[in-house]
């Protein structure tokens, strides 16, 4: 193992990527998840109790995809990207359901 | 950054694992240590020695001492002004603050039973809000006597919050990281499979006779895997408990709309007040109300006792009682709540049968929080538990054995510093739970302040532990063993046999008469737990002993012995 070329700034991306980045992402994908379900009628602490548990292991799939991923300009597009969407999606949902 | 998705995945496990695993093997041993909490409590705490009590009286035992319970001071101190509203009217002095909430609470493993009061704040900032100051107290079901406030139940008040929070209080601090230990306990699982493709194979391989590196690596290896499900179903569920709260609590946040909307939608489905009427009314028997809840149980088959009772706005005319089910007889943590009118007694609002998410959500944190009666499962419990430690132990030791000859040539202090935190977070972390218990033996009874003590005595001990892993970690930097292994070995034997000794002189309760003549299996069960350690301790210090002096090298066959093992490593 070629320890040598790992470059700090390299691993500190991958590593925020890995806990921030895929933090960003769950939690987008369960605020978003949840509005929706409750939209569609789902009981609301159904809705939330069933996204939590999916996005725990949507977490760890993107924790260690930011790892396993060769490009790390990707990882954080579609992780910071992907955030940005879901985040406005739960908002949008949750703005049409309250209006 | 990686050349091949293995490697990242090696790369992973590695550093995630070291640097992590510091923390998880502390969330595992006192995780394991938790199954037994209760039973840490009865040997910590000697006038609490008696049978576990079902919930008695309310009308003749919980109400007068819930009205003998004043708001916690420190409470009140730090949030007394931040929820009281100085432009409406002057504060309310401390004694003077009104009960809002009672509650009790008990399970099929507690003699001695909780409760606590939560005081309303008049005048308050935010009068939707929250407003409580709390105060607590454990008291003795059989005659309503409180049981000190100043002493440390060991098991539950210390052990339990060690296991999820590290009892770093500090704006959640430790719970946060105990949940990011959790995502990378997950994740090692994940990659350490990746990495060893022979999965079956290592179910069982062992092979103590090689070199501590081989024998280390197969030892990570089978007890990664044979409690591979074990270790992801906890780690997992430990995610799920503290999800809505901690981790991920969208609907405080961005769904908090969403979600106050479906509290009003609930509250009016219930029926159940959520605001106080402001007219004052007194409350009917609590007892009689506690019947009816039974027999209802009972009516749908599932006959019980109350586990958890609440009396909410207290004193007013919107005042309810809520009655939970003790769930020891199933796995999923239910309640099957019946709420009753708090003047009258009449029935207000029965829990409705679970939805299917919500079932499966209480039989996975049930399964985790094990609040059922069953003494097996219990102690398979403690077994996985402590084949976790035995893993991520095993994972230090590799990760050193592994760099310290070559660290050693480099003249590196690298396998010198990860060995001596390793010997801390193992050998240290146990030095330090049996001397608290020592010192719970040797501290006067009537000391003031003795939970703080404990607490001190606790941390203290791991410091020198820890300062002491340090001190003898030089040999790691020549490669060789670090004594501070055997010697805290030998420490926790003499911690564990003394323990048992002063619990046996202290309170008379030695194990000839736990055991045999007045059987009182949980101080026996910590007793014999002792022992069974302090067995072990010496197994391994013969162990470490006949190994050091086994690689005490000249220069010369240290190489030898290094190039041998790069060799093996590799076809490893």
């Amino acid at each position: 193992m070629k320890h040598h070329t790992l470059r700090w700034p390299a691993i500190t991306a991958r590593v925020a990527a890995g806990v921030f980045g895929s933090y960003a992402f769950t939690w987008g994908f369960a605020a978003a998840g949840v509005a929706a379900l409750v939209g569609l009628g789902v009981e609301y602490h159904d809705a939330e109790t069933g996204m939590l548990m999916l996005a725990f292991l949507l977490f760890l799939g993107l924790f260690l995809w930011s790892f396993t991923a060769t490009s790390l300009l990707r990882v954080w597009t579609v992780l910071a990207g992907g955030a940005a969407l879901l985040f406005t999606a739960a908002w949008a949902i949750q703005r049409a359901i309250l209006a | 950054m990686f050349q091949n998705f293995r490697q990242s995945m090696t790369w992973l496990h590695t550093w995630f694992g070291l640097v992590i695993g510091f923390v998880l093997i502390v969330v595992f041993f006192f995780g394991s240590l938790s199954v037994f909490d209760r039973e840490f409590d009865r040997w910590a705490l000697p006038d609490t020695r008696f049978d576990p009590q079902p919930m008695p009286s309310f009308d003749q035992v919980l109400l007068p001492a819930l009205q003998k319970i004043e708001p916690d001071e420190a409470d009140y101190a730090a949030n007394m002004p931040l929820l009281h509203d100085p432009a409406k009217g002057p504060l309310t002095p401390r004694i003077e603050l009104p009960a809002d909430e009672y509650w009790a609470y008990t399970t099929h493993r507690d003699p001695v039973l909780s409760m606590g009061v939560g005081f309303g704040v008049p005048l308050a900032r935010d009068p939707d809000g929250h407003n409580h100051i709390h105060g607590n107290a454990t008291i003795d079901p059989r005659s309503g006597a409180a049981v000190r406030a100043d002493q440390l139940k060991i098991g539950s008040e210390w052990f339990y919050p060690m296991h999820y929070s590290l009892n770093w209080p500090w704006m959640n601090l430790g719970i946060f990281i105990v949940g990011l230990a959790a995502l990378v306990m997950l994740a090692a699982l994940v990659s350490g499979v990746v990495m060893h493709r022979k999965v079956f194979r290592e179910f069982f391989t062992f092979r103590p006779k090689k070199h501590t590196q081989r024998s280390a690596l197969d030892l990570h290896n089978l007890t990664g895997v044979v409690a591979l499900p074990f270790h992801f179903f906890f780690a997992f569920t430990g995610l799920v408990i503290f999800g809505a709260f901690y981790f991920l609590p969208v609907s405080q946040f961005q769904l908090k709309g969403l979600h106050d909307q479906h509290e009003v939608v609930e509250a009016a489905e219930t029926g159940l007040p959520h605001q106080a009427a402001g007219v004052p009314a007194p409350l009917a028997s609590v007892d009689a109300m506690v019947a009816q809840a039974k027999q209802r149980w009972a009516g749908r088959d599932m006959a019980g006792e109350v586990g958890f009772l609440m009396v909410h706005h207290v004193g007013d005319a919107n005042s309810y009682v809520s009655v939970y089910r003790a769930g020891s007889d199933r796995v999923a943590l239910v309640g099957e709540g019946i709420h009753f009118k708090g003047s009258t007694g009449e029935l207000l609002f029965e829990d409705p049968p679970r939805s299917p998410v919500s079932e499966v959500n209480e039989f996975l944190t049930g399964l985790h929080l094990q609040h059922f009666e069953h003494w097996l499962l219990r102690w398979l419990y403690v077994l996985g538990g402590l084949l976790g430690c035995m893993c991520i132990a095993t994972g230090f030791v590799f990760f050193v054995e592994k760099r310290k000859r070559q660290h050693a040539k480099a003249g590196v202090q690298g396998s010198r510093v990860v060995d001596a935190l390793a010997v801390t977070t193992v050998t240290g972390m146990v030095i330090a739970a049996t001397g608290m218990l020592v010192a719970n033996r040797l501290l006067p009874a009537d000391l003031a302040g003795k939970g703080d003590w404990e607490k001190a005595a606790f941390f203290g001990v791991w410091a020198l532990a820890m300062l002491h892993a340090f001190v003898r970690s030089a040999p790691v930097a020549q490669a060789r063993l670090n004594p501070a292994w055997r010697e805290q070995c030998w420490t926790i034997a003499a911690l564990a046999v003394a323990a048992v000794l002063l619990n046996g002189l202290t309170t008379g309760d030695h194990l000839v008469k736990t055991v045999f003549t007045d059987t009182y299996w949980a101080v026996a069960g910590v007793d014999l737990s002792l022992l069974v350690s302090a067995g072990i301790a010496v197994a391994v210090v013969r162990l470490l002993a006949r190994r050091e002096q086994a690689q005490c090298p000249t220069p010369a066959q240290a190489d030898t012995n290094s190039s041998d093992s790069a060799a093996e490593v590799a076809h490893g």
